[in-house]
C-alpha cells in the first residue's frame, strides 16, 4: 500500500498497516478502518486532541477501536488524552507497541457485529468492548474541564455536560445487569438542577442571605455570669469584665467560651449556625446542602457476563425481553447463587454448572434471526432434560446456567454433558456442517469458593 | 357519742373564754392573722375596688404604649425545655401586644431542644437561637440573651410557663402607669391544679402567696421577687446591673438590686401566665428546699448591707427583706417553740385543740380564699379548689415548714446551695470564693 496523503507508513517486519500522522486537518477518519494502528504526533497538542476525541467518539466499531498510540518526547500529556489512548510513545521504535496491538485486534476479532437501536444501548457495547478488547477497567480520570470534575474517558464526550444524570444511570442499569462490577473511587456533592460540581460553599446570613460575616467567641465570666463576645472584653492586650470590671486570668478557672457567634455585616443579625450554600459557577444556582445530589464515583471492570455481552451484544429479544417460562434473569441467578453458597456452608453440597454455544461471529450473522428461534428450542430442550428442583437461566443469548441443589458435581456433569450431546446432535441434523462449539463447566457449591469465582468459573474460563 | 363530743368541745371553749383561746393560739392571732388576712382585706378594699379614676388612669397608660409600640423582648434561658419550646413559642402568637423578639438561649440541653429551636427557627418564629455546648448556668444564660436583646423591656419567661392573650401588654402597661417602675412582677397560677391534690394544693398556695400575697407586698412597697417564670424589666436598668448575678435565687437578687437603684418593683395580677407544678412529693420536696435555700444566701449573705446604715440603706428594701426574713426564717423557729408549747401545757385539751386549730385555720384560709376569689379573672375553674382548703393547714402548716427549716439549717451550717445541680461546677467554685 502506498503512502496515505495524511501521514507516513511506519514499516515493520510483521507487515502491520501502521501511520504516523502529524498534520490533522486533512485527515478523513472514515477512511482510517483499513489501518491496524495509529501513532499521532502530539507536538499539535490541540490538533491531535481533536483527532483522538474524533476518532473514540464515532460509532463505527472499527473507527473507536482502533489502536492509537501518541507521539510525545517530553511525555507531557493531558491525562484524559492518556486514557483515552492505547499508550504514549517517546519515539516511532514500535517494536513496543506490536504485541499490544496483536492483542487487541486478536480480541477484537471476536466481537460480534450488533446493531441496536436504541442509543443508550449502543454506548454501552461501545463501552464494554472498549474494555473488552483493551482488557481494562472503565476508570474515570480527574479532570478540570468536566462539570463534575471526573471524566469517563471515551464514553463522557456523548453526554451533554448538563446532562451527565443519564450517563450515570446507564453504569447503573449496566451494574444490575452484571455487566459491570463496580469499585468505589470517590463521592461527589452536584448541583440539584445542572449536575455541576464546580461550587462554592459558603456561610450565609439565616434571615438575608449574605455571605458577609464575622465570627467572635463569646466570654462567659464565671463569677459575675456576664456572658458577651470577646470585644466586650478586650481592653488593651487584656481581657476585662464590663460588668464586675474584674480582670480574667486564666481560660477554665475565671472565664470559659462556651461557643462562637456569627454576626451579620449586612443586617446585624446574631446567630451560631449559618446557612451553608454551594454556589454553582455553571448554572448560577444557589443550592442548599441539603438540596445537592451524592453521587457515588465508581470505577467499572466488565464481569463474565459482561465480557459475554461485550462480544454478542447485550441481549435484546431472547431471555431479555420474553422471558422463556422456567428461566430465570441473570441477576435473580446471581442472588439464588449467593443463597445457594451460603446455604451449603451448614448444609449438603449443591452443583452448578453452564452450556456455552459458541457459532463464529460469521455463523451466527449468516443466521440472522433464526438463531433466536434455535435457542429457544435448545432452551425448551434443556428445560425437559433437567429436574424441576433444578435453577435455570440463559444469558447473553448463549449461556445456560444451572443450579442443582443438593446434588453432586458428577451427577450434574453427567447431565449437562448429555445436553450437550443432543443439543450437537440435534443441529447437526438440522443445520448440516455447522460450525458449532459447545462448552461445559461444572462446579461444586460447598461454600468455599464466593459467588463471583464460582461466576469465573462457569462462563469466564474456557475461551 | 359524736354529739358528745361537740357537746364538749363548746363547752371547753365557753369554759377557756375568747381571751385564753387566743392567748392559746397566740402564733396565729398575733402574727399571721394580722399579717395574711387582715392586709389582704385592707389591700383588696383600697386597691381593688372598682375606682372610676383608677381605670381611667389604666386605659392612658395603655393608649401610650400602644401608641409608642416599643419592642418588647422576650428571653428564654433554660436547659432541656425541648417539650415546651414549641408551645411557649406557638402560644406568643396569640399575644395581644406583637412587636415582640423572641430568644432562646439553650444552655448545653441533651434533648431534643436544639432540632426543635432550630427548626422554629428556620420557620421564623424565634428571632435568635443561642446554644452552649457546656451548660453554664441560668444566670449566664439569661446574660447572653440579654446581651443580644434589642427590645425596650425584657420580659423573663420560663420555657414550662404558657400564657393569658393579654399577657404581655398587661405586664408593661405598669411601666407606662408610674415612670419610677424598674420591674414587674407577673401573675403565676397553675396550669395542672387537677393532676393531684398536691397540685390542687400549690394551686390554692400560689393563688394566695402570689395573687394575693404578691398584690399586698406590691401596695406595701416590699415585694421582693419579680418571678423568673414571668418578669418584666427595663432594659436599660439590667444593662446597668450587668445583668443576673449567678444563682440560685437570681430572680430575688434583681429584684432587690433594682430597688437599690432607686426604682420600684411593681406586681400585675391582671398579667397571667400559668405553670406545671410538681405532682408528686418528692418533687414538690426538692424543688421547694432549692427556693428556701436561696433565700438565706441572698438575704442575708448577699445583701446584708440593706440591714446597714449606708448609701444603699432605704426603708422599704429594709422592711422588704424584714418581712421576708422575719415571716419565714424568725416566725419559723418561734412556731416550733409555740408548737410544742401547745402541746406540752395543753395534753389533756389536745382532743378539743386539734379540731379548733382546724376550725380556725380553715376559716382564715377560706376568708383568704375569697379574696383570691374576688381577683380572679378565671374565678368559676378556681372555685373547685374550695374542696381543698381544709387541708392547707397541713400543707402550709405542717408540710411546707418542715421543709423550709431543713434548708435554713443545711444551708445555714452547710452552705450546701453552693453544691447543688443548679449552677455548674466551675460557677459555684468562684461564687464560693469571692462570698457571693
Ligand atoms: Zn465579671
Ligand atoms: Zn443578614
Ligand atoms: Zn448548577
Amino acid at each position: 500500500m502506498s503512502d496515505p496523503i495524511f501521514g507516513r507508513k511506519i514499516s515493520n517486519d510483521r507487515n502491520l498497516e501502521i501511520i504516523l500522522i502529524n498534520d490533522f486537518n486533512s485527515v478523513d477518519i472514515r477512511k482510517l478502518a483499513i489501518y491496524d494502528a495509529l501513532i499521532l504526533d502530539y507536538t499539535d497538542r490541540d490538533g491531535c486532541s481533536r483527532f483522538v476525541r474524533q476518532c473514540r467518539n464515532s460509532m463505527i466499531g472499527t473507527i473507536y477501536l482502533m489502536p492509537i498510540f501518541i507521539l510525545s518526547i517530553n511525555h507531557e500529556i493531558d491525562k484524559v488524552m492518556e486514557a483515552m489512548s492505547d499508550g504514549v510513545v517517546s519515539s516511532v521504535q514500535i517494536e513496543a507497541i506490536i504485541s499490544r496491538i496483536d492483542r487487541i485486534r486478536l480480541r477484537q476479532d471476536q466481537l460480534v457485529s450488533v446493531d441496536s437501536s436504541s442509543p443508550d444501548i449502543r454506548i454501552l457495547t461501545k463501552a464494554m468492548r472498549f474494555m473488552f478488547t483493551r482488557e481494562t477497567r472503565l476508570t474515570p480520570v480527574v479532570d478540570h474541564k468536566s462539570h463534575i470534575g471526573y471524566n469517563f474517558p471515551v464514553i463522557s464526550d456523548h453526554y451533554d455536560q448538563t446532562n451527565l444524570k443519564e450517563m450515570f444511570q446507564l453504569f447503573e442499569t449496566a451494574t444490575e445487569k452484571e455487566y459491570f462490577r463496580s469499585r468505589f473511587v470517590d463521592k461527589l456533592h452536584v448541583c440539584s438542577s445542572c449536575y455541576s460540581s464546580f461550587l462554592n460553599f459558603r456561610e450565609t446570613c439565616p434571615k438575608c442571605e449574605s455571605a458577609d460575616l464575622v465570627t467572635e467567641n463569646l466570654i462567659h465570666h464565671f463569677v459575675c455570669a456576664y456572658v458577651g463576645p470577646e470585644h466586650d472584653f478586650l481592653s488593651g492586650d487584656y481581657l476585662v469584665c464590663p460588668k464586675c470590671n474584674r480582670m480574667l486570668r486564666h481560660i477554665g478557672v475565671d472565664y470559659d467560651k462556651p461557643s462562637l457567634i456569627y454576626n451579620c455585616k449586612n443586617c446585624s443579625h446574631v446567630f451560631q449556625e449559618p446557612v451553608m450554600e454551594a454556589f454553582c459557577f455553571v448554572c448560577k444556582k444557589n443550592n442548599s446542602i441539603d438540596s445537592l445530589i451524592d453521587v457515588p464515583i465508581y470505577s467499572y471492570e466488565l464481569t463474565p457476563i459482561g465480557e459475554e455481552t461485550a462480544q454478542n451484544g447485550p441481549s435484546r429479544d431472547v431471555a431479555e425481553d420474553v422471558s422463556i417460562p422456567g428461566f430465570i434473569t441473570a441477576t435473580t441467578f446471581n442472588i439464588f447463587l449467593k443463597y445457594e453458597i451460603e446455604r451449603a456452608k451448614t448444609s449438603k453440597e449443591s452443583a452448578a454448572g453452564s452450556l456455552v454455544i459458541r457459532l463464529s461471529p460469521r455463523t451466527r450473522e449468516n443466521m440472522g434471526s433464526n438463531y433466536n428461534r434455535m435457542m429457544l428450542e435448545i432452551a425448551d430442550f434443556v428445560k425437559n432434560a433437567t429436574l424441576s428442583t433444578d435453577i435455570l437461566s440463559l444469558v447473553n443469548s448463549n449461556t445456560f446456567l444451572f443450579i442443582s441443589p443438593e446434588t453432586n458435581r458428577e451427577r450434574l456433569d453427567g447431565l449437562i454433558n448429555q445436553i450437550k450431546g443432543s443439543v450437537i446432535k440435534l443441529l447437526e441434523s438440522s443445520l448440516p456442517g455447522i460450525d458449532i462449539e459447545i462448552s461445559v463447566q461444572t462446579v461444586t457449591i460447598d461454600g468455599s469458593l464466593p459467588q463471583n469465582d464460582v461466576l469465573t468459573q462457569l462462563i469466564g474460563s474456557g475461551r | 357519742m359524736l354529739f358528745g363530743f361537740w357537746e364538749d368541745f363548746f363547752y371547753y371553749i365557753q369554759h377557756e373564754g375568747f381571751e385564753r383561746i387566743i392567748n392559746l393560739f397566740w402564733y396565729f392571732f398575733y402574727l399571721e392573722a394580722p399579717r395574711f388576712i387582715l392586709m389582704d382585706l385592707i389591700v383588696l378594699a383600697v386597691i381593688v375596688w372598682p375606682s372610676k379614676k383608677r381605670k381611667l388612669k389604666y386605659e392612658a397608660a395603655r393608649n401610650a404604649f400602644f401608641a409608642e409600640n416599643p419592642l418588647i423582648s422576650i428571653i428564654v434561658p433554660g436547659k432541656n425545655e425541648g417539650e415546651h419550646i414549641f408551645a411557649l413559642v406557638t402560644g406568643f402568637r396569640e399575644q395581644t401586644y406583637s412587636n415582640i423578639e423572641f430568644i432562646i438561649v439553650d444552655d448545653g440541653s441533651t434533648d431534643d431542644t436544639y432540632t426543635i429551636c432550630r427548626n422554629l427557627k428556620q420557620n421564623g418564629l424565634i428571632d435568635i437561637y443561642l446554644r452552649n455546648e457546656e451548660r453554664g448556668g441560668k444566670a449566664s444564660a439569661a446574660n447572653l440573651a440579654l446581651r443580644y436583646a434589642t427590645g425596650k423591656y425584657i420580659v423573663h419567661v420560663d420555657a414550662d410557663t404558657s400564657f393569658d392573650r393579654d399577657a404581655i401588654e398587661s405586664i408593661i402597661i405598669p411601666f407606662y402607669l408610674d415612670s419610677r417602675v424598674g420591674a414587674v412582677g407577673g401573675n403565676i397560677k397553675v396550669r395542672n391544679s387537677k393532676d393531684s391534690i398536691l397540685s390542687s394544693l400549690q394551686a390554692i398556695e400560689y393563688l394566695q402567696t402570689i395573687s394575693v400575697g404578691r398584690m399586698v407586698t406590691a401596695y406595701l412597697g416590699i415585694y421582693k421577687i419579680v418571678s423568673g417564670a414571668f418578669g418584666a424589666f427595663r432594659r436599660d436598668l439590667l444593662d446597668r446591673l450587668g445583668g443576673w448575678d449567678i444563682g440560685p435565687g437570681l430572680d430575688g437578687d434583681i429584684t432587690v438590686k433594682i430597688r437599690k437603684l432607686g426604682f420600684k418593683v411593681a406586681f400585675e395580677h391582671r398579667a397571667v401566665g400559668l405553670t406545671q407544678v410538681p405532682v408528686t412529693l418528692n418533687k414538690l420536696s426538692n424543688q421547694r428546699l432549692r427556693w428556701s435555700k436561696s433565700l438565706i444566701r441572698f438575704r442575708f449573705r448577699k445583701h446584708n448591707d440593706i440591714f446597714m446604715p449606708s448609701q444603699a440603706f432605704t426603708f422599704s428594701n429594709f422592711f422588704a427583706l424584714f418581712d421576708n426574713i422575719f415571716y419565714n426564717l424568725i416566725l419559723d423557729v418561734l412556731w416550733f417553740y409555740y408548737f410544742v408549747d401547745l402541746i406540752v401545757n395543753n395534753l389533756e385539751f389536745l382532743l378539743f385543740i386539734i379540731p379548733l386549730k382546724l376550725i380556725i385555720y380553715s376559716v382564715s384560709s377560706y376568708i383568704q380564699f375569697f379574696v383570691v376569689l374576688s381577683l380572679s379573672e378565671r374565678r368559676r375553674q378556681e372555685m373547685r379548689l374550695l374542696y381543698y382548703i381544709p387541708l392547707m393547714m397541713v400543707y402550709n402548716g405542717y408540710y411546707m415548714r418542715i421543709i423550709r427549716s431543713m434548708a435554713y439549717v443545711k444551708e445555714i451550717f452547710w452552705y450546701s446551695s453552693y453544691n447543688d445541680a443548679w449552677n455548674p461546677a466551675k460557677s459555684s467554685k468562684k461564687a464560693k470564693e469571692f462570698g457571693l
